[in-house]
């Protein structure tokens, strides 16, 4: 690759990472893990598709980025399975043993279930803001959504994307596309209520 | 409509106006670690891209000759192999009729082997004659 080419897709790149890492972040709840979903993205687009045209790189990104996520999702899914069953294993001893304190009569108690689930889906160091500001609760909530819908809603409002280029970038249909866009408003809405409550 | 109907579309608008700032505002004010991070690994894939092109141009002037040579061991070996397979699959040696004949006939072998004489001497006695 020529200089100027190096050059025009570094520039492209820097347009298109903060976008990248925030969406991947939303999704996985990891500074870590989001900065890898980018450099993956960034490598491969570098490598397999860097001798492209500067207007096709936009669409081909949007797809790895999701693509990466969704891969980086799958791998999570059975991952969390076992952190999950883990977890409830540790939750119904920690439960038990904050009823015992709770009887002997420490207000201070401890967290229920229900709690640590959230602690478990809630971005790391956000979490204990998730009360304080509505900015943050509406983060988290952008967090639990469904990843397609979290990834229609994301590429529709973050990057400002047409149904169509939605559906190119996430690899499904314009259908598809509405369908969780409109799920995700839903979703939101709800929670957001539910927040204010 | 009822009044809640009507209300909807606005509070989704809301929703949208508010999210999108929101996100907005996250990407704006990511911090300068984050920044730097990102801008190292930027570097690196902008730098990959530069050393993929060498390395696929090097692969290619690599198996440019390396595919010459290769399908020139590949003709070779079907040659071989059709040859061999020519030899292989001729027919094993049955017996034609005339070895039929021979075989079940009650004249003496030693009768077949000479025929070739007994025929030399029928043409130059019918020559003489």
């Amino acid at each position: 690759m020529t200089d100027q080419e190096n050059q025009s897709l570094n520039q492209f790149l820097m347009s298109a990472e903060r976008q990248a890492y925030r969406m991947a972040f939303i999704a996985t709840g990891s500074r870590e893990d989001a900065l890898d979903i980018v450099q993956d993205g960034m490598l491969k687009l570098a490598q397999k598709y860097g001798d492209r045209t500067a207007a096709d790189w936009g669409p081909l990104f949007h797809r790895i980025i999701q693509s990466t996520i969704r891969d980086w999702y799958r791998r999570q899914k059975v991952r969390n399975r076992w952190r999950t069953w883990l977890e409830f294993t540790k939750a119904g001893t920690l439960q038990r043993s904050s009823k015992d304190t709770a009887d002997a009569g420490d207000e201070s108690g401890g967290q229920n279930i229900i709690d640590l689930f959230e602690d478990l889906h809630a971005p790391g160091p956000a979490l204990k803001l998730v009360n304080e500001r509505t900015i943050d609760a509406l983060e988290v909530a952008l967090h639990r959504l469904p990843l397609r819908q979290q990834q229609a809603f994301l590429l529709r409002v973050l990057e400002g994307l047409s149904v169509e280029e939605t559906a190119n970038a996430m690899g499904c249909t314009q259908g598809s596309v509405k369908t969780h866009f409109s799920r995700a408003i839903h979703t939101l809405r709800k929670q957001l209520e539910d927040h204010r409550e | 409509m009822t009044a809640k109907n009507k209300q909807q579309p606005v509070d989704e608008q809301l929703l949208l106006s508010a999210a999108k700032h929101t996100l907005r505002d996250r990407v704006d004010g990511l911090d300068a670690e984050t920044l730097d991070r990102l801008a190292a690994i930027r570097h690196r894939a902008v730098a990959s891209a530069s050393q993929g092109r060498a390395r696929e141009w090097r692969l290619a002037n690599w198996l440019t000759p390396a595919g010459g040579f290769v399908t020139a061991a590949a003709l070779v070996v079907a040659v071989m192999l059709w040859s061999s397979t020519s030899v292989i699959n001729e027919p094993a040696p049955v017996a034609v009729l005339e070895d039929i004949k021979i075989l079940t006939d009650s004249e003496d072998l030693d009768f077949y082997q000479d025929l070739e004489f007994y025929q030399w001497l029928a043409v130059n006695e019918q020559a003489v004659s």
